[in-house]
């Protein structure tokens, strides 16, 4: 591990907040939302402060750096996902990103027939939207298995991608890293499975682009879609890099100033690819903000990123699954899994234990993560999830560990 | 936290009271809090205006169990008008709390929801 990412805990202001009777913060929630860097609040609050202006309007000083920072912002962004800023939507969050596609080209690429193939590992953001839109067309929605070991079935995968029905695989849509187990899918090769039947490949990288290295040519994919809030930058800023091929299929689904080349009473045309998908006032400072992530996050190194988090998932799993009347989920291979440590406790239910645990002076999160149908398939009622950035330490995991032993006291678990 | 968990809580999460079925209820009530996975269900047998039996089951945290166990106590026997006047508050007073952090609510309201249902249903 470098010295950068090794010293990074003293950039995050908020890691040296004490809760509960000056216990010291162990934060173990970044995979709901990481922590921020001060580069990155300060970046936000120079923007407001020295250079606000509305962006391709006012033929003014404010306004041209307004602009520039804008532009550079998000060249920044799509480098650090390997792609150039004309492939760079950006959008509130992930969620928003695979709407637009949603919206914006499955409503009017699907027909009864043709098929829409999702998984159930899928966070709600990457299932509902393509239930939807498939009701709304007629289109069939097919869900991959997911193994006992918490793996992507790939030969489930296969069976629907080749189909013995007539229909048309219009669409594969998975996730890289699961929010709720941490399994990392095969991206590529399923990228490439399902082009092999036509397919559009669209990747939910909400929990993979804060701790992998991203190359989107290298993925294969049509989309790549990411949320800023959960890699070190502002909440409320997000997007998604796309291929030249959906992009030339995709219309737009806001309309309004910014997105329009010329409007008339009788007819509007709209701006080229891809600021047409762009309506209304950006979000110029959440940009900036996540520009600033993105520097600062390869400044730490993202492979480096990655080997520290195998470390941190490394050490969790040995070091919970000591821990007796507790069930780990997912897989035990480390190397399968990313950012996250997802577990049961025999008899305790998820939110009282992440009571407890912030007793204690620990943030975790305790539900079902947004993952329904993964949690209904295993019989999960609630689980509890302890998650890592680059700022995580081995100490919070002893934090965790130790806490662990104060709930099971308080339920007189043995 | 170590407010939260009092040993009343603790001791109806544990031992929940009137847990199970009943045979043949005159109102059965379902509430469920889809985000944290809980869910209770009420059954009650309803004569004359008057509550004269309850049970319960479901799946659910510390809080949400104790809750449901507590209100079967609180409702047996009540009026309808009673059980409209029926709060949080008087539950978290058997409990032995004062306040409750937002994210814990929803955990405390659900049984409560639930009879409430009877209330909606004799208006």
């Amino acid at each position: 591990m470098n010295t950068q990412l090794q010293n990074c805990r003293a950039d995050f202001p908020i890691l040296s907040r004490e809760i509960h009777d000056q216990k010291p913060l162990v934060y173990l929630d970044s995979a709901a939302t990481s922590q921020k860097p001060k580069v990155v609040l300060d970046a936000i609050q120079e923007y407001y402060q020295l250079h606000n202006a509305n962006v391709h309007r006012g033929i003014h000083v404010l306004g041209d750096e307004s602009t520039h920072i804008f532009h550079e912002s998000r060249q920044r962004i799509a480098q650090f996902f390997g792609a150039t800023e004309n492939q760079l939507i950006l959008t509130r969050n992930t969620t928003e990103a695979l709407n637009l596609i949603a919206w914006g080209w499955a409503l009017d690429h699907l027909s009864e027939k043709d098929v829409v193939i999702t998984t159930e590992m899928e966070h709600h953001s990457n299932f509902v939207p393509w239930q939807e839109v498939c009701k709304r067309t007629g289109a069939k929605f097919e869900v991959v298995s997911v193994t006992q070991e918490g793996l992507l079935d790939l030969q489930d995968l296969s069976l629907k991608l080749h189909r013995k029905d007539g229909l048309r695989v219009k669409l594969v849509a998975v996730v890289h890293v699961s929010n709720a187990i941490g399994t990392r899918n095969p991206v590529e090769l399923i990228a490439k499975m399902a082009h092999e039947v036509g397919a559009m490949v669209v990747i939910d990288g909400a929990q993979s682009a804060p701790h992998l290295p991203i190359s989107f040519p290298s993925l294969g994919a049509d989309v790549f879609a990411f949320s800023g809030h959960k890699m070190l930058g502002p909440m409320g800023i997000g997007g998604m890099i796309v291929s030249q091929h959906m992009l030339e299929q995709m219309n737009p689904v806001l309309f309004g100033g910014g997105m329009i080349d010329e409007v008339t009473t009788d007819l509007t045309t709209y701006a080229d690819l891809p600021d047409r998908f762009i309506a209304g006032t950006p979000d110029v400072a959440g940009a900036v903000g996540l520009a600033k992530a993105c520097a600062y996050l390869t400044h730490l190194n993202m492979n480096d990123v990655e080997q520290y988090d195998r470390e941190l998932v490394v050490y969790t799993l040995e070091k919970i699954s000591a821990v007796e009347h507790v069930k780990i989920l997912g897989s035990l291979d480390s190397n399968k899994r990313v950012g996250s440590v997802a577990f049961l406790l025999d008899g305790v239910h998820a939110h009282d234990v992440a009571q407890v645990l912030d007793s204690e002076g620990v943030a975790v999160r305790s539900g079902h993560h947004c993952t329904m149908p993964l949690h209904r398939k295993f019989a999960w009622a609630a689980s509890t999830r302890a998650s890592f950035s680059v700022y995580s330490t081995k100490t919070d995991v002893d934090v965790l560990v130790s806490g662990l032993e104060k709930v099971k006291s308080v339920f007189n678990l043995g | 936290m170590n407010d939260l968990y009092q040993e009343v809580i603790l001791d109806h999460a544990q031992h929940p009271r009137n847990f199970g079925v009943l045979q043949s209820p005159t109102h059965t009530f379902r509430e469920m809090n889809a985000s944290c996975g809980d869910m209770v269900e009420f059954y009650l047998l309803v004569q004359d205006n008057k509550i004269l039996e309850v049970k319960w089951r479901g799946v659910g945290c510390a809080i949400s169990t104790a809750s449901a166990s507590i209100v079967s106590e609180m409702i047996q026997g009540l009026s309808l008008e009673e059980v409209r006047k029926l709060d949080a508050i008087h539950v978290m007073k058997r409990m032995g709390i004062s306040t409750i952090a937002p994210t814990r609510e929803k955990c405390l309201m659900i049984p409560i929801k639930a009879v409430k249902q009877l209330d909606m249903d004799a208006k």
